[in-house]
């Protein structure tokens, strides 16, 4: 008697064929799209810590700066943190000199860092007094 | 005796393959395409968010004057003026228009909203609200404005 159809090995091995064929389409479709959400997270970091650089100048520039204020809205995820980095110096009016703002969402991460010292102005230098010897009586 | 035809059980069978194939062919072609688009459009509106925010960095922080928005008055447009030049920014439509004596421009879409606002007389704050994504916030110190 004649076959007809397809024996369930060949039907198994056709879906396969498929699933193989359609793996780097949907590995295409995943980067693509996690490329995406990290484009979209760095953007994220960026505006807030533009925002609190921004809002941090202008506090020192108005007032004396003494801290990130509370209205400086953090978006989900995304955390800031003022650090002393020891070799770098101090603004004579900062107690650091460096944030670091961090976001994390689904398994990804981005930080940036930025020297408070070379986005704020720095205070004008003192000027010398020089040696005893310069200096008039 | 040479059988002729299909069963039920075998049509069904090759119908329910030809549903899970078919359903496999649109998640991946269809799916992809509006997903591939979905990115495209939001990489766009994030480079398109980047230039704005540069821009508006390097512009408003040369404003002698701020017309608008007032104090604690959040608003969907700001005018302010720079070398004696007046800047107007509006969202209308769905857009962000940079306007200027001589030309009207259009400088950003694919955003819910936009808002700006000033907390106090030297920082502006602007928002961006988007269709399916938190609303992010950024600053401008205004040093040049008295």
């Amino acid at each position: 008697m004649k076959q007809r159809g397809l024996s369930l090995v060949e039907v198994v091995a056709a879906v396969a064929i498929l699933g193989i064929l359609a793996i780097p389409l949907t590995n295409l479709v995943f980067t693509t799209d996690r490329a995406g959400r990290r484009n979209q997270m760095q953007l994220k970091a960026r505006l807030y810590a533009q925002n609190l650089l921004e809002t941090l100048r202008h506090d020192a520039a108005v007032h004396r700066f003494s801290g990130i204020r509370e209205d400086v809205k953090a978006p989900a995820g995304c955390t800031y943190e003022l650090r002393n980095q020891p070799s770098a110096g101090l603004h004579e009016e900062f107690v650091w000199n460096l944030l670091k703002v961090s976001c994390k969402e689904n398994k990804q991460s981005v930080a940036l860092s930025f020297s408070l010292l070379t986005y704020l102005k720095k205070p004008p230098r003192k000027q010398s007094k020089g040696a005893w010897w310069e200096r008039r009586w | 005796m040479v059988k002729r035809g299909f069963t039920m059980v075998e049509l069904c069978v090759a119908m329910g393959i030809f549903a899970v194939l078919g359903s496999l062919v649109y998640f991946l072609g269809f799916g992809m395409t509006r997903r591939a688009a979905d990115s495209a459009r939001k990489a766009a509106t994030t480079s398109e968010i980047l230039g704005f925010t540069q821009r508006i960095h390097t512009e408003a922080r040369k404003a002698e004057q701020f017309d608008w928005p007032p104090l604690n008055l959040p608003s969907e447009s700001m005018k302010f003026f720079v070398a004696q030049e007046e800047i107007g920014y509006e969202f209308q439509n769905g857009a962000l228009i940079r306007r200027t004596f001589t030309q009207e421009r259009e400088i950003l879409k694919g955003l819910k909203q936009i808002r700006f606002e000033r907390p106090q007389t030297r920082l502006l704050r602007i928002l961006f609200e988007f269709e399916d994504e938190e609303p992010l916030i950024t600053a401008v110190f205004l040093e040049s404005l008295r």
